[in-house]
């Protein structure tokens, strides 16, 4: 069973939570601040819900805490500010959601942060209608092959590898670019984004708006 | 002889008492200059005109001082109308929560439905004080990049996610035109135009086209949903202005202008044979 750390300082949304993912088969825990959550976090979780707004302390510094015993991190918040969610993420949170979000996005995160896709033994994954064989570096969308720059491709095995979870535009320019040794902007990798949809499907990469990119 | 001796030396005195004269008022344009560009030195000269020198020096601070005072009173309203703006989500988020159960155990009433959609409602506009709050502050928040105009549009259309029912045309000159502005705030502000058009019940057709002549470059997108009636065409930018049918906050238009002009732009529209037609000019400055 799924084990869920709730880090949530507003009493009500934190028992409306637990009610929800009780009813659907989670086992949960509530922190209200920083301290508690700091103990509880040791009780062999899977995931944590962390409001980053906690009254005794920033929950920011809790990301790397909870990162550290392999506890993955939904970071919800009151802030539709993009930089305060890309800093987040760039601390090593899996995902975000912003205040207000349904229980059924919320669940649906949840899982999705904690699937991984297996790979199969013969270096293959299928993720929807895409397939990628490692071996030969060859990509087929639909059963057909598709002609992808090895740039393009490397992007494309992150994101099938990791489905659900946003990549700031800031990670993806410093794991594909930082080495390259060429100019770079953010439009070089708005471009590149765009270049692998045109050659998939339009939906193959949804853009998480002001933040970064994610499978979906 | 000392008759003329005297009026050549009266005529020297005078130009040069004027000359001084002249010395002294180009130094106090000195002054004001320098304190324009935030440069306050005190002057220390002592003469006829070192009290006007001394006034202006004070009536310099004090303007100022005054502004800084206005800044920040106006820096610490839009704080407390953004954590007002954050403050509301935390009940909206229990609400909808309550909501979200409420479906759970009476899938068919009707009433859940319109609470949950008005309440969805109020949080956008809890969004929109938000984004007003931030556009209206008078801080310098519009950065100037340089964009490209099939980019800009490109992101704003990612972002919209309209139905699929709608054709949405843009033309290749936009891959050759640039402007320079703040690319998510222009975004907004097209997003807004282009969600505008789409709420017209007719609207299956959307094109986006652009030219550029020395003076602008202008982004022009055109919809087949009929037109905006004369009488509203004046007041269609108004903000809190909607037609009766819309259901929107009378924001977004509102907002769009606000930007385009901060971004050293301006917007129109007219009325074209199947449609809307709104053209933005980012005007060239050097």
């Amino acid at each position: 069973m799924k084990r869920v750390l709730i880090i949530e300082d507003n009493k009500e949304i934190a028992l409306q939570m637990e009610k929800y993912l009780v009813n659907k088969g989670y086992e949960v825990e509530l922190a209200s601040s920083f301290y508690e959550a700091n103990y509880k976090m040791n009780l062999d979780m899977d995931v944590a819900l962390l409001d980053i707004n906690l009254p005794d302390k920033d929950g920011q510094h809790l990301i790397e805490k909870l990162k550290d015993k392999d506890i993955r991190v939904i970071v919800t918040t009151v802030k539709n500010d993009e930089d305060f969610i890309i800093d987040a993420l760039d601390q090593g949170a899996d995902d975000y959601l912003t205040k207000p979000f349904s229980l059924a996005i919320l669940r649906a995160r949840i899982d999705a942060v904690l699937r991984t896709i297996p790979l199969s033994q013969d270096k293959k994954i299928t993720y929807k209608d895409i397939k990628i064989d490692l071996n030969d570096s060859k990509v087929y969308f639909k059963g057909n092959q598709i002609d992808l720059t090895p740039l393009e491709y490397e992007i494309l095995v992150l994101f099938i590898k990791n489905p659900h979870r946003v990549y700031t535009r800031g990670q993806l320019l410093e794991m594909f670019w930082e080495d390259r040794d060429r100019f770079v902007n953010d439009n070089t990798l708005t471009s590149t984004i765009k270049r692998i949809r045109e050659k998939l499907d339009k939906e193959v990469i949804s853009t998480a708006r002001g933040i970064g990119y994610r499978m979906d | 002889m000392i008759y003329v001796f005297w009026i050549i030396s009266l005529g020297l005195l005078y130009y040069f008492l004027e000359k001084r004269k002249k010395n002294r008022i180009n130094e106090l344009i000195d002054l004001i200059e320098k304190m324009k560009n935030q440069d306050y030195k005190i002057p220390m000269k002592q003469d006829d005109f070192s009290i006007l020198e001394d006034k202006i020096y004070k009536l310099f601070i004090e303007i100022v001082e005054a502004k800084e005072t206005s800044t920040r009173n106006s820096e610490k309203q839009i704080e407390y109308l953004e954590d007002i703006a954050h403050q509301i989500k935390t009940p909206i988020t229990s609400m909808l929560f309550s909501i979200d159960s409420l479906e759970m155990d009476f899938p068919d009433k009707d009433d859940i439905e319109i609470l949950k959609r008005q309440t969805i409602r109020l949080n956008s506009l809890s969004d929109i004080l938000l984004k007003l709050s931030s556009l209206d502050a008078n801080k310098d928040l519009m950065k100037k990049e340089q964009i490209r105009l099939d980019e800009l549009v490109d992101y704003a259309l990612d972002s919209l996610d309209l139905r699929k029912s709608i054709n949405v045309e843009i033309e290749k000159s936009l891959k050759k035109n640039s402007i320079c502005g703040d690319f998510y705030w222009l975004a907004e502000a097209i997003i807004n135009i282009i969600k505008n058009a789409v709420n017209r019940p007719t609207c299956d057709k959307i094109v986006v086209s652009s030219y550029k002549n020395p003076l602008y470059t202008s982004l022009i997108i055109e919809d087949n949903g009929g037109g905006i009636e004369k009488e509203n065409i004046k007041k269609i930018f108004k903000r809190f202005y909607k037609t009766p049918d819309s259901n929107g906050f009378g924001i977004g238009l509102a907002m769009a202008k606000t930007i385009v002009e901060k971004n050293n732009g301006e917007i129109s529209v007219s009325n074209i044979d199947a449609g809307a037609r709104f053209e933005i000019k980012f005007y060239n400055v050097t």
